[in-house]
């Protein structure tokens, strides 16, 4: 005899459906919604979408890397300022060699700059970012910088974030054009939540990675910036970099004073770059069983450089902020400058993973406190303060070093948030720029890109092409201007004695056609003396495009395609002939042109 | 004839017979599968980012306060200079944190590295110029350096700026205590008192502040404000201090009657005290001398003028210049060449007590009022020019000087 079960298992008929849950009926939602053919966005509008999601992964990938750089620095060197001296000489340097085999095992490609690497993705690799190169650079760059290299986390969190960037856009199955520009939209977003600070992030990647404004990345770069700094400030706070101190310009002389750390900065900026100029090839010509020991030997050399001064060893910022806030005298502030510079340039020229822009930032910053102290000792009346000097000499080493003169000025624009600062930074900055590209003609990141043998297209040399104009091309028409109105005989009539080959018919609003002198006399003997210009059959009348003075020569070439000729037209009468521009004459522009400036018609364009 | 459909994402024809376009709907499909787990990835990332920003902040804080307290210990203990490091560390885990700040630069005064002091305390004070606890700092600083127009400015800011957490109204007593004692250190008693008068009004009621008060107005001569505070505290039964107090202000006053009574009250609280005791003599010997109390029998009056003038050519003599010369002799008229100051000022003094001599009688007292007053402002100027450079007073001569002082007015 079967006994009942004590509890009978209940079953789901149809009869009963299951009561069903908030949360399932969310799920099922979701389901229906994501297999939604509404969310089959168009390309444009996937790429913005995309950009928020990059955006909010590299923001929340760059809080676990500060996270983990700090609980790095934390279980290696300790909580204090001033590590024990044989922690500062044995960390560095087994830090350095941990980095090296995984560098030289695991993850070769985190060597060198992200930025260069970024624009090789944009330039040579179709957008493409390896993954692993945001694994790589995520465990390598803390462990180094954790442990007290002196290098800064900006540069990784850019490459971090284009990588991020990239992996999405393959995922989602972007087209070329759009897989190519999406790594920047990531660098923009990793640098931004790094920097907390998105405007001078986007105009960085704008300046120095893409190189040019385009509408349609600009958009796309804005929405992840400002996403992935949302996401930072929600995980570690709204709180600056930095805190600035408040600063007002007693009188204009005092300007004087802020060129004269222009000067300083500038020279500064020629040292740091021609020593990595010189020592960083050297020890990449090396063989290559010394590349596991490079980052070991840098190491400890920083270290040596800590036991003496101490807030050299990684990124820094703590100590830029105590410099601002007038926590050391002007002799250490110099002393630190010049420590900082030699321990960045045996970090980075040994293979180490890990950035110039703090190591850039914190010189900038005790060079302008030295140089701010000094100039107190001698004019007590300065209204300056230290913090403002420290503020502004990192603005000019941002654009002396790194060469990003716009960046700069926005930089410290938008960390300080106080805009009477910005003569200061303009005079200190442009006169360090100059400097720096007087003395040192290639800039930074062209000379690692040719260091790791790749040809990057230069930004600072794009930015200063003198582009040709139709102006140059454009001579004066010989020939009559015909009418649309006008009939065959009288086109004939109106031409006999001209030695152009091919005459411009003016069409009113309509704009410009031409006919040949072989057409017109073809016409003629067809018996059509009574046809008007503008009723010849189209295959027999031209209607040609027109160009301005003021265009680039590039859009005369795109334009004149078969055209004997092209009219070149005023902007406020498109009907005022202004002169014309033939193939030949583009071509003898061109020709000139690169001739005068010394160099190949094939080279870089 | 079917016409051919169009697909409005693509614009490639749709075959016949399909409902959407193939090339989309695979589209959509690898992108809703592809978001699907980009989102699913995002929020597990969010989640550990979330656990370890936490862990991370916490970690910072409590570094933060661990290396201010070690920094504390250190100033405690003299150790200035580590303690210096120990707060910059601490600073470096909880940059914002203003106790700190404020350690940092007393530690940075501790060490005696006063330059960098200053210029820290002008940084925090660039950011923050109502921060009061900083406008002490500053004004301390300041003030032992010797900059006292700095030393006062930063002062009253600090009066007047905020204090934060901290009691205002104890806080604005400390900071008029230290401005009264920088005042009076540098000479400006004037001032001094203001900011004592200041200070007072706003006293809550407290025997011990009163006392201290009464003390400080005391120290400033402003006997009346300190009789008015120690009265307060007596009030609040201040104790013995408090009555000492009103003794002393009360006798510096010149109100004798009241100083014995409070005197004598605080003997009996204080027995044996010298100072009081001393006072209270003193208080008792002028009222008895005072020929000008109310309620005198005339020849009491009499008798404490006679004596008074007897007193002051006793003191002559003991000065060197004897009144009684007799007439007709040069001595008395021409002092000796090369006189010494003190004997010349005295010299007219002893012509016209010798003139009041054959008048200095209770008969010649009684009939000639004027006299009264003629002979004691005699005795009085005796008295008064002869404090300095004589022998010592005896206790007669002081009550006369006192009350000398107190005939003239309270401010001598």
């Amino acid at each position: 005899m079967t006994q009942p079960a004590a509890n009978p298992p209940t079953v789901a008929t149809g009869d009963h459906p299951r009561p069903e849950s908030a949360v399932s009926r969310a799920l099922a939602w979701l389901r229906a919604f994501i297999a939604s053919p509404r969310l089959f966005l168009s390309e444009g509008q996937l790429f913005l979408f995309l950009s928020v999601l990059i955006g909010l992964y590299s923001g929340l990938l760059v809080v676990c890397f500060q996270v983990a750089i700090e609980w790095t620095r934390l279980w290696l060197l300790g909580s204090a300022l001033r590590p024990s001296p044989v922690r500062l000489l044995t960390v560095p340097a087994l830090g350095g060699i941990v980095v090296a085999v995984l560098v030289m095992q695991i993850f070769p490609k985190v060597r060198g700059s992200g930025v260069n690497q970024t624009k090789a993705a944009v330039y040579v690799f179709d957008g493409y970012v390896p993954f692993s190169t945001v694994v790589g650079k995520f465990i390598t760059c803390a462990l180094a910088i954790g442990s007290g290299q002196s290098l800064g986390p900006e540069d990784p969190s850019l490459q971090i974030g284009a990588g991020i960037a990239s992996a999405l856009g393959r995922r989602f199955k972007l087209s070329l054009d759009k897989a190519r520009l999406i790594a920047p939209v990531g660098a923009a977003a990793g640098l931004a939540a790094a920097f907390n600070a998105p405007i001078s992030s986007v105009l960085f990647v704008i300046e120095e990675v893409i190189g040019k404004w385009s509408a349609g990345v600009l958009g796309a770069i804005v929405l992840a910036a400002l996403s992935s700094v949302v996401v930072m400030r929600n995980f570690l706070g709204a709180e600056p970099l930095f805190r600035v101190t408040s600063y007002r310009l007693g009188h204009p002389t005092e300007l004087l004073a802020y060129a004269v750390l222009g000067l300083a900065g500038g020279f500064a900026s020629v040292i740091f770059s021609r020593l990595i100029a010189e020592l960083r090839p050297r020890l990449m010509g090396l063989p290559r069983r010394t590349k596991y020991l490079q980052p070991a030997a840098a190491g400890l050399l920083v270290g040596a450089i800590g036991l003496v001064f101490p807030q050299v060893m990684g990124a820094g910022y703590q100590i830029i902020d105590q410099a601002m806030h007038s926590q050391y005298a002007w002799q250490l502030l110099a002393a630190l400058a010049g420590a900082k510079i030699i321990a960045t340039v045996l970090s980075f020229s040994s293979g180490t993973p890990g950035g110039m822009f703090a190591p850039s930032l914190f010189i900038g910053a005790m060079l302008g406190g030295a140089v701010g102290g000094v100039e107190h000792h001698f004019f007590p009346g300065l209204t300056g303060s230290v913090g403002a000097y420290a503020l502004v000499g990192m603005g000019t080493l941002f654009a002396g070093f790194l060469r990003v003169p716009m960046t700069s000025v926005f930089m410290v624009l938008e960390l300080s948030g106080n805009y009477s600062i910005i003569l200061p930074v303009m005079i200190s900055n442009t006169i360090a720029y100059v400097i720096s590209r007087k003395y040192q003609k290639v800039a930074l990141f062209d000379m690692l890109s040719r260091q790791e043998g790749m040809d990057l297209p230069s930004m600072e040399e794009q930015r200063e092409e003198s582009s040709l104009r139709v102006e140059s091309a454009a001579r004066p028409y010989a020939g009559p201007v015909l009418r649309g109105e006008q009939t065959v005989a009288e086109a004939r009539r109106q031409t006999t004695g001209s030695s152009e080959p091919y005459f411009l018919v003016s069409l009113g609003t309509r704009g410009w056609s031409g006919v040949s002198r072989e057409l017109l006399e073809w016409q003629a003997q067809q018996g059509a003396h009574d046809l008007r210009l503008m009723d010849l059959p189209d295959r027999d009348r031209l209607a040609l495009p027109h160009l301005h003075l003021d265009q680039p020569l590039d859009v005369a070439l795109r334009r004149i395609g078969d055209y004997p000729l092209v009219p070149v037209v005023s902007r406020t009468d498109p009907q005022q002939l202004e002169g014309v521009v033939t193939l030949q004459a583009i071509l003898h522009a061109y020709q000139i042109h690169f001739t005068a400036a010394g160099r190949p018609v094939e080279a870089r364009g | 004839m079917e016409t051919e459909r169009v697909c409005s994402q693509c614009g490639q024809p749709i075959p016949a017979g399909a409902l959407q376009c193939p090339r989309c709907s695979g589209h959509a499909s690898h992108r809703s599968h592809v978001l699907g787990l980009t989102l699913l990835s995002l929020i597990v990332l969010f989640v550990i980012t979330g656990f370890a920003a936490r862990a991370y902040r916490l970690q910072r804080d409590t570094l933060g306060q661990q290396w201010n307290a070690e920094g504390q210990a250190d100033l405690t203990a003299s150790r200035a200079e580590k303690a210096v490091i120990d707060f910059r560390t601490a600073l470096v885990y909880s940059r914002d944190s203003e106790p700190v700040q404020l350690n940092l630069a007393r530690a940075l005064i501790a060490a005696n590295r006063h330059e960098e002091a200053k210029a820290y305390l002008t940084g925090l004070w660039e950011r923050d110029p109502a921060n009061a606890v900083v406008n002490l700092e500053l004004a301390r600083l300041a003030a032992g350096g010797g900059r006292e127009e700095e030393a006062l400015r930063y002062y009253h800011n600090a009066l007047y700026d905020d204090w934060g957490s901290q009691d205002p109204a104890q806080s604005r007593r400390v900071v008029r205590l230290e401005l009264y004692q920088f005042l009076m250190k540098q000479g400006d008693r004037r001032q001094a008192q203001v900011e004592l008068v200041a200070m007072a009004a706003l006293l809550p009621p407290d025997p011990a502040l009163y006392v201290q008060a009464g003390r400080l107005f005391l120290g400033v001569g402003d006997y009346a404000r300190a009789a008015a505070e120690f009265q307060n505290a007596l009030r609040l039964e201040g104790g013995e201090a408090a009555l000492e107090g009103l003794g002393e202000a009360e006798y510096l006053q010149g109100n004798y009657r009241r100083a014995r009574l409070h005197l004598e009250r605080a003997l009996r609280q204080k027995p044996g005290d010298a100072r009081l005791t001393e006072m209270l003599d003193q208080a008792t010997q002028v009222l008895a001398a005072d020929p000008f109390q109310p309620n005198l029998t005339i020849s009491e009056r009499d008798r404490r003028i006679v004596r008074a003038y007897h007193q002051a050519l006793s003191r002559l003599v003991a000065c060197g210049v004897p009144p009684a010369v007799p007439p007709g002799s040069d001595q008395g008229t021409a002092p000796a060449s090369n006189p010494a100051p003190l004997s010349s000022s005295l010299v007219p003094l002893a012509d016209g007590a010798r003139s009041l001599e054959p008048r200095v009688k209770a008969e010649a007292l009684d009939r000639d009022p004027d006299l009264v007053s003629q002979i004691m402002n005699l005795v009085f100027q005796i008295e008064e020019a002869s404090v300095n450079g004589c022998s010592a007073l005896e206790p007669l001569d002081r009550a006369l000087v006192l009350l000398a002082r107190q005939q003239s007015g309270p401010e001598k």
